[in-house]
């Protein structure tokens, strides 16, 4: 029955419990580089931790990081120093980091997870939720990091931990703000 | 951290029954650990991701 | 003329009574509170998000799915009461195991238009009895989960809300469960 799901779903030879399904994606093979796309990033206003609102336009004409994150997905936690390190390499050419933290309760619960770190986090982190995550296509797992183009463009997403992440990231980074706007 | 991370270090000396469902049919799963290790598993065909992070 | 005062006043009995059933909702009977009390206690501890219906059978006592009901619908109402409520939704403690397979099986066909499931698909596919079925089917819709919709075959029912068609993604766990059963020890629903 198509609910039993439908010939896409009966998986009679692996029915697949996925108990570990509050993990990341883990590297494979086939996913060894973020996707490109040339979708425009979602226009947004979400509260930011502090309280105040947080406009998508303050991104505008930037080379822009956005990473959907959670507070308890722990690979997610251990990129931030990354991209801490990032923004402070190229944030004078113009490039920008945004955290938008999902699945992570309200921004009193964030701030109280965040100052459990033992780093700080030199970007703004904002409050997201289902609405943005439909905006950006869809979080199917953590962490989910999107590179966006000065003119607003999402250049790449980036899904999950998988070998070179980091060095195609800063590759891609240094690419578009060598570009002319 | 998950269950299954449990299961194998706080439950590791205790049976462990779990019921549960897969992701992608519905179609109900049962599970039994004992000393962190997979004795029971229905439907036998069932995968069980033991990866973690 | 003599009509008017009792219309009125059956009016406003009829609004009183309204009004009284919305308070009552958002307040809740001691037996209640106890469950609540044993579920915010536990929630969070070993990735624990007991579901109303686990906490009502562990607290023990003769509970009804009229409990239930009063008890997520003041857990919608207070999202403060705990943070697993606000992180995972009060959709993921007010549902048993049976309404979430159910809501998977009818989201699923919502989202790839096809029309919803029949009662003895669903009970196939659930692995639950036809009366569970129809129990289930009530309770999602007496949530607001689902929604009755003679266009959609089968049971005739869509999800509600969009937010219940496309709810897989970001390791939401709306319509998913893991009930665990730490021998001698204890009983609880994990994420």
């Amino acid at each position: 029955m198509a609910g039993a799901g439908g010939t896409g779903r009966k998986i009679l030879a692996a029915t697949l419990l996925a108990v570990a399904w509050a993990t990341v994606a883990k590297g494979a093979p086939q996913r060894a580089s973020g996707k490109q796309t040339r979708r425009p990033m979602p226009g947004f206003e979400l509260e930011a931790l502090d309280g105040s609102r947080f406009s998508s336009r303050a991104l505008a004409g930037k080379v822009a990081l956005v990473d959907l994150w959670a507070t308890w997905c722990k690979p997610c936690i251990e990129e931030i120093p990354r991209w801490n390190e990032l923004l402070r390499r190229y944030e004078g050419r113009g490039f920008a980091v945004l955290g938008i933290a999902i699945q992570s309760g309200w921004a009193t619960d964030i701030k109280a997870d965040i100052e459990k770190f033992d780093f700080e986090i030199n970007y703004p982190v904002v409050v997201g939720n289902q609405e943005i995550e439909r905006a950006f296509g869809g979080v199917l797992a953590f962490p989910t990091t999107f590179l966006i183009t000065r003119e607003g463009k999402i250049y790449k997403k980036y899904v999950g931990e998988y070998e070179n992440k980091h060095t195609e990231i800063e590759a891609d980074i240094k690419e578009l703000l060598s570009r002319k706007s | 951290m998950d269950f299954i991370a449990l299961v194998n270090a706080k439950w590791s000396d205790r049976k462990v029954t779990v019921e549960d469902a897969s992701q992608y049919s519905g179609e109900r799963i049962h599970l039994v650990f004992e000393n962190g290790q997979v004795k029971e598993l229905d439907p036998p065909a069932s995968k069980v991701f033991l990866g973690g992070g | 003329m003599r009509r008017q005062p009792r219309a009125r006043l059956a009016g406003l009995w009829l609004a009183c009574w309204a009004a009284a059933s919305v308070a009552s909702a958002a307040e809740l009977t001691p037996k209640q509170q106890k469950v609540l009390d044993y579920l915010v206690a536990n929630w969070g501890q070993d990735t624990a998000v007991t579901g109303i219906d686990l906490g009502m059978e562990i607290v023990g006592g003769d509970y009804s799915p009229d409990d239930r009901y009063a008890l997520a619908a003041y857990l919608r109402e207070h999202p403060e009461v705990h943070r697993v409520i606000r992180m995972f939704g009060w959709e993921t403690v007010a549902l048993t195991p049976d309404e979430k397979l159910i809501a998977r099986q009818l989201s699923w066909a919502d989202r790839e238009g096809r029309p919803s499931p029949t009662a003895a698909e669903l009970a196939r596919a659930v692995g639950a009895s036809p009366q569970a079925v129809a129990e289930g089917l009530q309770m999602l819709e007496r949530f607001g989960i689902i929604r009755p919709d003679a266009g959609a075959g089968g049971v005739g029912y869509r999800m509600a809300k969009q937010a219940y068609v496309d709810w897989e993604g970001a390791m939401r766990i709306t319509f998913m469960y893991h009930r665990v059963n730490v021998h001698g020890l204890k009983r609880l629903d994990t994420y």
